[in-house]
């Protein structure tokens, strides 16, 4: 559906993205994931024809944007950076607006739109009184409309609430199973490890990483266990055969365990006498990746 | 024979200016302009008819004769030139400024098609502010006279006043357009677009030798005070812009916009759009 093949867009002397190659066939969702300023954006702005590359080609269904920018144009869906409206204009009529550039107003269309991002009942409010989860479903619904045979999100799911975050995923996968690409960006990993089928990595300009997700649920565990005496808490952990490690850290003890052991870890310590703090996984996953391939940038400088 | 792409590229236009058209009714501004333009002759109405007696200094005339007076009154304010010139501006750069412009060039339309159905849209708008503004005349002087000596021929000058004042407002208008394709926020446009409207006035003040004066465009605008002086006030029915054949007046109002946006055009497509 989508191929991006060696894709270089500089500004001024400086590439911004330095010879990008992916793919997002039909019924995929791929993930875009990198640091502030990777070129995450500006590779889906090529992607949209809002920016001239300097090299390279991309293709929807085989037609790059300069072949025929109209039928190009017409299998994609976009929401690129924050969502953009017209403060005083409804809801509805910005999907009025957009459906009749495309030649395809129809009330039903419109209606059922809305009812698909949950705004059927503040359509017709002006945007500028919308929260920004209300704005961010709106641009959502501006991007689907049409129902777009790729659909390239930056950050859906930027100031929804749990609900909407978990109503754009399902959303997102109504979408794949209907045979629509989804490219999305997100700095929420574990968003994109769910939502996603594969990863694609950009550090500087390049395509560092491209990985499928794993479904698989991990055998062994990671589990921060924080009490009131550490060193008899270490102690009595120490003796117990479920546990495979255990790393004393700032925050507490790191506890490395099977999975399936979880439960006993919290009831080893309370009839040790001791009071059970905080026990809570540590993440791990994507977010993992993420850090060995980026390190952890802006936190660093901060400690 | 038309070929199946220039079909589907004239709907592409056709799309986008009905949508670009309808899209500035949601914003209220045409509904707001209409009653405004319906209103502002009130004021010279006053003014004329009710201040300065006009009827004691010009006797009993017709509808159609005295339809100038109110037309020359309101019409140099520039009242009308700087709403349209404002309009024109925010109706362009209101994408660029919202950030829908990402948005609007990532709909199936051509970049072209995008700015061309955009100005379209605008310009048709400008043909509905320009008619509405003569008919207002019209029915206010109307009011006053009683419709009194209504002839044909005085309803073809009248037509003939409605086709010129819609060309220079249109081609106004376009003019404005290929400027404020050239800018991203609306201050920058309507600062941009007013410059551009003084540059051309003072055009118009420069030696006869530097220039060649009927291919001035705002020249045009002062054409009823070099028809009306020389022959003292009160005025005879000299409509404005009547010393110029309106083929020559038609051919500068198109020419001198699309100068203006021929470059704006050629600018815009090849752009990245940033903003």
């Amino acid at each position: 559906m989508l191929e991006v093949d060696a894709l270089v867009k500089r500004f001024g002397k400086s590439a911004v993205v330095d010879g990008i190659s992916f793919a997002v066939g039909a019924g995929e969702v791929v993930g875009l994931v990198g640091p502030n300023g990777a070129g995450k954006s500006t590779t889906m702005k090529v992607i949209c024809g809002l920016l001239k590359p300097n090299s390279g080609k991309v293709t929807i269904d085989g037609i790059t944007f300069s072949q025929d920018a109209r039928i190009y144009l017409s299998k994609l869906g976009v929401l690129i950076e924050s969502p953009a409206f017209y403060p005083g204009l409804s809801g509805r009529n910005h999907l009025a607006y957009l459906a009749r550039m495309r030649g395809r107003c129809s009330d039903a269309l419109i209606g059922s739109t809305l009812a698909r991002v949950g705004l059927d009942a503040d359509s017709s409010k002006p945007v500028r009184e919308y929260s920004t989860g209300m704005k961010q479903r709106l641009g959502i619904a501006m991007a689907i409309l049409h129902q777009p045979k790729l659909l390239i999100l930056d950050e859906p799911t930027n100031g929804l609430d749990p609900a909407a975050i978990v109503a754009t995923r399902d959303l997102l996968g109504q979408m794949a199973e209907g045979g629509t690409a989804v490219l999305v960006s997100s700095h929420l990993l574990y968003e994109i490890e769910r939502v996603c089928d594969r990863v694609v990595f950009i550090k500087a300009g390049r395509v560092i990483r491209d990985q499928k997700i794993q479904i698989d649920e991990p055998s062994v565990v990671r589990m921060l266990v924080r009490c009131n005496n550490p060193e008899t808490a270490q102690e009595i952990l120490a003796k117990q055969d479920f546990i495979l490690e255990i790393q004393p850290t700032e925050k507490g003890l790191v506890c490395t365990l099977s999975a399936q052991k979880v439960g006993q870890l919290g009831s080893v310590l309370v009839h040790g006498g001791l009071d059970l703090l905080e026990l809570s996984p540590v993440r791990g996953g994507l977010e993992d990746v993420y850090v060995s391939d980026y390190g952890t940038g802006m936190s660093e400088g901060l400690k | 024979m038309m070929m199946k792409s220039d079909i589907a590229a004239s709907g592409s236009l056709f799309r986008s200016t009905v949508a670009e058209f309808l899209k500035f009714y949601s914003f209220r501004i045409p509904q707001i302009a209409y009653v405004s333009i319906v209103a502002f002759p009130l004021l010279f109405v006053i003014q004329l008819f009710y201040v300065e007696h006009l009827f004691a200094h010009i006797g009993n005339r017709t509808v159609t004769e005295v339809i100038p007076y109110l037309f020359f009154a309101s019409w140099k304010t520039i009242l009308l030139q700087l709403f349209l010139i404002a309009f024109t501006a925010y109706c362009v750069v209101v994408d660029s400024q919202y950030g829908m412009i990402r948005i609007g060039c990532t709909q199936p339309v051509s970049r072209a098609q995008y700015i061309v159905g955009k100005s379209i849209a605008i310009e048709l708008h400008v043909v509905l502010f320009a008619l509405l503004y003569i008919a207002s005349l019209f029915v206010w002087v109307g009011i006053y006279t009683g419709f009194r000596g209504l002839s044909f021929t005085g309803l073809l000058a009248l037509a003939s006043l409605a086709a010129r004042t819609v060309v220079f407002c249109c081609g106004l208008s376009g003019c404005m357009i290929g400027v404020s394709i050239l800018r991203k926020t609306l201050l920058d446009a309507f600062v941009s677009c007013c410059v551009a409207f003084l540059g051309f006035a003072l055009l118009t003040t420069l030696p006869p030798q530097f220039h060649l004066e009927p291919a001035l465009f705002v020249r045009y605008f002062f054409y009823p005070i070099a028809a009306i002086l020389p022959k003292g006030w009160p005025i005879s029915l000299s409509f404005p812009m009547k010393n110029a054949p309106f083929w020559q007046f038609l051919l500068v109002s198109f020419v001198t916009p699309t100068v203006c946006f021929l470059p704006a055009l050629a600018h815009f497509h090849s752009r990245d759009i940033s903003e």
